[in-house]
């Protein structure tokens, strides 16, 4: 009896095992389906507008079908690395940010863009704003092609400009923290000077603002690139001239409590849906000096992952996208995100958008940074500790002996990897 | 409440308090400060609920004004709306059928797994078999975070990239669900499958009439959670599907809203969560019916 | 052959008639029964794990091939004044500061409630437990934003309808606090669930019993309700320790580590580390949580043979 029924579960087991491989033969065993594999992070209404570029493009009917694939931020630099371990299902176009472009790049995964350009000659330097294609090339060679810039930039109030006096300041359209400081006792209780958001991102800024280089500068957390701006906005809390750490950014700026705010280049949407337009203003970020102003940006690029199965036509499909989207970008830049591309900076349709304001002229243009240093990320991970700095609940000298430690611990580690 | 009769007998002067159907809706001072605790509790835990249902209509203008209203100013369905347009672009009911398709195929797989494997490690005598238990449980408790990308491998291996079975499959793997019905199979008394078994029934017929019946809430709650818990995985599936229409609904809906923009998000965020939960809780309030059955198994043997 | 088996077999029940297959093979007999899972978890949960531990001695940027680098990680981490070794005993103490509130918290507050909810005359315990236990149907990440929201320290709920101007999120024991309204909120619904269920399958004559004994409720409970429910009560304890120990989207979402790295936990450093914004160091990332599943391993054997003596 208990013989019997044991070989009829030995039966089902052997029948749910048939089953299961039967399926795992249909999933697999896909030549060439004629689609591209196009993975990004665009969530939110960033996603909806490359969306729309996507299937724009795949009603031109094009050999090679685009599939949008898009995931939250790290998700797919994780997927990125599963794939590489097995060598297939490598994705055809791939949206990465510039530090994540150099750690890729390091490791020899990204194919050079000259096999793009093979096929589109018009993806090269000539076409872009001269620093985003800086920050894709390595020792001379490129290995991404710029999509967009993006930052934390500094909007200002206007009424609020104009109901304490404040255009002084804007004049020469530089905002130091300096300036920041200045405002103590001028402005009622309730009215904050700086609505102040993502400190890591803003530091970039001010440590090429003072001549510096993340390349350098990363290596040197305690440095006085990091050190003094740092030490400036510690005092503008001091004199409760910055929006408290639970007051949110953007809602702070947008219910007129700040004078000025460090808001992202992609917020411009959610700031003209929460208040009248015509009430914003935009200006280089925030600075330590005067002299030498910078705007460091953020730069998202399309790479190209190494597959030696991929196919010529596949390339060229691939190049034939990205000429697309190059030429077809302004359903994204209608959402606040900056064009690298000079088919948008040259248009007046794009220099109508606020975020024009960073790329009008060669002035403007000059004032541009990028980097694509791949230990830079590791700076701009510790979101925790540059608020602690500067919200008081950690020392200066303490909070950046932490950062030290934290970037020198993990590029050592990468350095005894090699 | 029906219990409109109140009684002045306190429920300790009763020796057969509880037994009597009607002396049980006699309403004691004892069982006025259970409801007193459980109200208050319920408010505490249900307020944050109602929080993210009625944040789900505030408008990103009122967002935007800062100040602290626990109902909207004006209820609005833009959230809702946002999320339906997006339904123009992303697969919204195509990720509603996998998820289903994928958290009803693992709840039922999980069901039989646990339950076999509960009746070899619980009742079924081989040596060493406690020690292979324990083993398992301690070895499944390792925090392994780079698990992911071996895991891809295997799942790569097996041609499951972009299939249901590369979300399906691996959480059968699950040791706690075990550990759970083992422990309550150790309850059932062993006489009852002694007796059996003197009467010449096999195991599996032991397993299938007298184990499973008496496990059944127990198994209940682990489809629950078996089917709460694939729903919810986000991560995982976006490692494993390459096409956005294969996703579940969890993981497709974080793709509508982006993380970036804080609180001018927060509706549209909870309108998303509102929306994921409908499923799961459904499955709850249907399934809490059943697995409360008091199966009283061992007073029907005795009886 | 007969004389060889009878020792192997001699734990069987006596009495029953011993088929020629189960004599040769115990193990056999009940390998069908264990084997859809013993697979699965071999496959997918045994190879990962061996995986990890292997990584957990080399240098590995998630890319390429691991590099062996012996116990050089371990060493990092053991060695004095080395950032790996601050952050790892700095983060640990914080998790185990979490494990030994969260813990009890997430035992005896469900406990009791399942408890109340049994109680005889109790209506509407349904609608109790169903609202208990939504919170855990909602992601960590959206019951977050929900609490971030009350706890606000300008507009939240809490300081805006008491007057209070405490600030929650950014201050100790405050921060630690809202940490564990959180957890507590979202978790009790599971054990809720297990200990409602394993009550349910109580002998009621049992109870009886002990209330014509004259047996007052606080007896009653430690006296028939826990022992009846130990198993379900035991395999409670160990996943809950193992989760606390495993936490890490309580406080990110929270606080985010902060004030000052005080509510960091050991979990969100190691994902720091394996996950970064720069290139990856996956191997010190597993060895951190190596030397975390040793910790867990070590409590849950202690938890286990203590179980099992009870027994």
């Amino acid at each position: 009896m208990a013989l019997v029924n044991m070989r009829k579960i030995w039966k089902l087991a052997a029948a749910a095992a048939a089953g299961a491989l039967v399926l795992s033969m249909s999933a697999c065993g896909t030549a060439d389906d004629k689609t591209l594999h196009f993975w990004n992070s665009m969530t939110g209404n960033d996603g909806v507008a490359m969306q729309q570029i996507v299937k724009d493009y795949n009603a031109t009917n094009p050999e090679y079908k685009v599939v949008f694939q898009p995931m939250q931020g790290g998700d797919v630099t994780t997927k990125l690395y599963s794939v590489e371990q097995t060598g297939k299902n490598i994705p055809d176009l791939v949206i990465q940010d510039n530090f994540q472009t150099g750690v890729l790049q390091d490791q020899k995964l990204l194919s050079p863009i000259k096999d793009l350009q093979k096929y589109q000659p018009s993806l090269s330097k000539d076409n872009y704003l001269p620093t985003s294609w800086d920050a894709v090339e390595f020792g001379g060679e490129a290995y991404g092609i710029p999509l967009y810039l993006y930052q934390m930039v500094l909007y200002y109030n206007k009424d609020l400009v104009k109901k304490y006096n404040l255009d002084y300041i804007l004049d020469d359209d530089v905002v130091t923290i300096d300036e920041i400081n200045g405002l103590k006792g001028k402005l009622p209780k309730d009215v904050y000077a700086l609505s102040l958001g993502n400190l890591p991102w803003v530091a970039m800024s001010l440590v090429y603002n003072q001549g510096g280089t993340l390349d350098k500068a990363v290596h040197d957390m305690k440095g006085d690139v990091w050190r003094k701006p740092l030490e400036q906005l510690v005092e503008a809390n001091k004199n409760g001239l910055l929006n408290p750490i639970d007051m949110d950014v953007l809602q702070t700026f947008a219910s007129g409590k700040a004078v000025f705010g460090l808001l992202g280049t992609f917020d411009v949407g959610t700031l003209e849906e929460a208040m009248d337009k015509d009430k914003i203003g935009v200006t280089n970020t925030l600075q330590y000096s005067a002299d030498n102003p910078t705007n460091f940006f953020w730069q998202a690029n399309w790479i190209q992952l190494k597959d030696p199965s991929r196919s010529e036509a596949r390339e060229k499909a691939s190049a034939d996208f990205i000429e697309y989207v190059r030429t077809h970008f302004m359903t994204m830049a209608k959402i606040g995100q900056v064009s690298a591309s000079n088919v948008d900076l040259d248009s007046p349709e794009y220099q109508k958008l606020p975020q024009s304001y960073f790329t009008t002229g060669d002035k403007e243009r000059a004032m541009l940074r990028s980097s694509n240093y791949m230990y830079g990320g590791y700076a701009t991970s510790a979101w925790g500790t540059f608020n602690d700095i500067v919200y008081g609940n950690v020392t200066v000298d303490d909070g950046l002996q932490l950062l030290q430690d934290q970037t020198q611990g993990q590029i050592q580690i990468q350095e005894q990897s090699e | 409440m029906s219990a409109t009769t109140s009684s002045a007998r306190p429920q300790v002067a009763s020796p057969t308090a509880g037994v009597s159907e009607n002396k049980a809706r006699v309403v004691t001072p004892s069982l006025i400060a259970v409801y007193a605790i459980l109200v208050v509790l319920c408010i505490v835990w249900i307020v944050p609920v109602i929080y993210t249902i009625s944040t789900s209509f505030k408008s990103v203008q009122e967002f935007m004004t800062g100040a602290f209203n626990f109902f909207p100013a004006k209820w609005v369905g833009d959230n809702y709306m946002r999320l339906l347009e997006s339904s123009a672009s992303y697969p919204v009911f195509s990720w509603l059928k996998n998820s289903l398709i994928i958290s009803i195929i693992s709840a039922f797989l999980s069901v039989c797994v646990v339950a076999l494997a509960g009746f070899g490690y619980s009742r079924l005598e081989f040596k060493g078999r406690d020690t292979l238990f324990f083993v398992l449980l301690l070895i499944s408790m390792f925090p392994t975070v780079v698990n992911i990308i071996p895991q891809y491998r295997i799942v790569a291996t097996l041609g499951w990239v972009n299939s249901y079975w590369a979300c399906i499959i691996p959480g059968l793997g699950n040791v706690a669900n075990i550990f759970l019905v083992r422990n309550f199979m150790k309850g059932i008394p062993k006489e009852l499958d002694e007796a059996a078994k003197i009467d010449g029934a096999s195991d599996f017929r032991i397993f299938r009439s007298i184990i499973l019946p008496a496990i059944r809430p127990i198994l209940i709650v682990i489809f629950l959670f078996s089917f709460t818990g694939a729903w919810n995985d986000f991560l995982w599936p976006t490692i494993v599907f390459n096409d956005i229409n294969k996703m579940p609904v969890t993981a497709g809906l974080q793709l509508l809203s982006s993380q970036m923009q804080g609180y001018s998000n927060m509706g549209t965020l909870m309108a998303s969560t509102c929306l994921a939960i409908i499923p799961t809780l459904l499955l709850f309030l249907f399934a809490q019916k059943y697995f409360l059955q008091s199966l009283n198994i061992t007073s029907g043997l005795k009886g | 052959m007969g004389i060889i088996n009878e020792s192997v077999t001699a734990d069987h029940v006596a009495g029953k008639r011993k088929t020629l297959d189960e004599r040769l093979h115990p193990f056999m007999h009940a390998f069908p029964y264990i084997a859809p899972h013993l697979i699965i978890f071999a496959v997918f949960g045994i190879i990962p794990i061996v995986f990890g531990l292997y990584i957990s001695f080399t240098r590995w940027n998630l890319i390429g091939s691991p590099k062996w680098a012996g116990l050089d990680n371990f060493r990092l981490i053991m060695t004095p004044g080395t950032y790996f070794n601050k952050v790892f005993f700095k983060d640990l103490w914080n998790t185990l500061l979490f494990v030994v509130i969260n813990v009890p918290l997430c035992i005896v507050v469900p406990l009791l409630l399942a408890v109340l909810l049994n109680k005889k005359g109790l209506k509407g315990a349904g609608l109790f437990q169903a609202i208990l236990y939504i919170p855990g149907l909602i992601s960590v990440a959206a019951g977050a934003l929900v609490w971030k929201m009350v706890f606000n320290s300008q507009y939240g709920m809490i300081n805006t309808t008491f007057h209070l101007q405490v600030n929650w999120l950014g201050e100790q024991p405050w921060a630690w606090i809202t940490i564990f309204v959180l957890s507590l909120w979202a978790g009790i619904g599971g054990n809720l669930v297990i200990y409602r269920s394993a009550l349910s399958g109580v002998d009621q004559n049992l109870y009886e019993a002990a209330q014509v004994d004259g047996a007052g409720p606080v007896r009653i409970f430690f006296s028939i309700t826990l022992p009846e429910i130990r198993l379900p009560l035991f395999y409670t304890t160990i996943m809950t320790t193992v989760g606390a120990f495993n936490v890490w989207g309580q406080p990110l979402m929270m606080t985010n580590g902060g004030p000052a790295q005080s509510t960091q936990v050991l979990l969100m450093d190691i994902k720091n580390l394996a996950f970064p914004a720069g290139p990856s160091a996956a191997g010190m990332a597993s060895a951190m949580a190596l030397l975390l599943g040793i910790i867990l391993m070590i409590l849950s054997i202690i938890q286990i043979v203590f179980m099992n003596k009870e027994d």
